[in-house]
């Protein structure tokens, strides 16, 4: 532990929920695709769900926010714990990740979400649960597409914009539009629900 | 405890690299063509659900405590009483354990009382799990 780090330098749960409330629409946008991939591979959470679980347990105190730390670090750090958690635990547990139910029952993290259409457009439950992590869960997601596996295997190198797109052979446009095409295919396994 | 630090994680730094990538991102880009106002009430909702449900454990955690030195105060104590920094060295040690799921990095961005939280959860697993007695 880094000694250096005082509670001085968190933010007060007062000075979290400003922050919150001054979020504009593209800030929530952004977190919501943050979100939405760091769902990736985990069945009955949606990248909302995982989203609101942060917040949730920022308001809570249980996480904290330290000051300079920008908005999305925080909430990516808390999201990725979260998840990492209960990727294990999906793994590990008694849960049948096959199943597939509708949105209308509570989730076990207790937090209320809205029901939602089940949908196997994309991601199953069983790329899920074969999957022994979440980044090979995305790469399988993908595989049937050479260009976003590229984009996977480069930004879980580090490699991103320009630079990446160079290195692609891909200028600008085409890197926005394979980048769209993968966020894109992330979303549709996060409304799977699964059976308690 | 021997069992070595988890190797750096690559989804983990996806996601590092994305954060980067929307950190840069344009408004439009973001937005992807949702409308700006519903993206703002949408995000306001997801707020509003994540502050009603801290709320509601902020209560079941109070509800739960009072019930339990309701129920057994002498009891209450029992476990002597760590300082949060002896919580996060004894949290810091059980993340190199394979048995537990948390990572050493989140130590950093956990706040006292979660560590303290913790500690006194991960006590109790470890007093029900030791062996009635110690015939072997």
């Amino acid at each position: 532990m880094d000694s250096s780090e005082t509670n001085d330098d968190r933010l007060s749960p007062e000075e979290v929920d400003a922050q919150l409330r001054a979020f504009t629409a593209v800030d929530w946008a952004k977190a919501r695709s943050l979100a939405r991939m760091a769902a990736a591979g985990l069945v009955g959470w949606s990248g909302d769900d995982l989203l609101v679980e942060a917040l949730t347990r920022l308001q809570e105190g249980r996480r904290v926010w330290r000051r300079e730390v920008h908005a999305l670090v925080t909430l990516k750090t808390i999201m990725r714990s979260i998840a990492d958690g209960e990727f294990k635990k999906q793994k590990n547990g008694p849960i049948d990740v096959h199943a597939v139910v509708d949105g209308d029952q509570q989730h076990e993290h207790e937090v209320e979400t809205a029901p939602v259409a089940v949908a196997v457009a994309e991601g199953t439950p069983e790329q899920a649960a074969d999957s022994r992590s979440q980044l090979e869960f995305v790469e399988k997601l993908v595989e049937d597409d050479e260009e976003c596996g590229l984009l996977v295997q480069l930004w879980a190198d580090g490699g991103r914009g320009t630079e990446a797109a160079a290195e692609l052979g891909w200028d600008a446009k085409k890197y926005d539009a394979v980048r769209q095409r993968l966020l894109r295919r992330i979303e549709p396994l996060q409304n799977l629900r699964k059976q308690s | 405890m021997n069992t070595p630090a988890p190797k750096p994680d690559a989804f983990d730094k996806l996601l590092d690299t994305y954060v980067e990538e929307l950190k840069e991102m344009s408004e439009a880009q973001a937005l992807d063509g949702a409308d700006p106002a519903t993206m703002e009430k949408q995000g306001a909702a997801l707020l509003q659900q994540s502050r009603e449900a801290a709320g509601r454990r902020r209560l079941a955690a109070a509800r739960a405590k009072l019930a339990r030195e309701n129920a057994a105060p002498d009891i209450v104590g029992a476990e002597p009483a760590v300082s949060a920094q002896e919580a996060r060295s004894y949290l810091a040690r059980a993340s190199n354990d394979h048995r537990y799921t948390m990572a050493a990095r989140e130590l950093k961005d956990m706040s006292d009382e979660e560590a303290l939280r913790l500690y006194a959860q991960m006590k109790e697993l470890e007093r029900e799990q030791l062996p009635p007695d110690e015939d072997a």
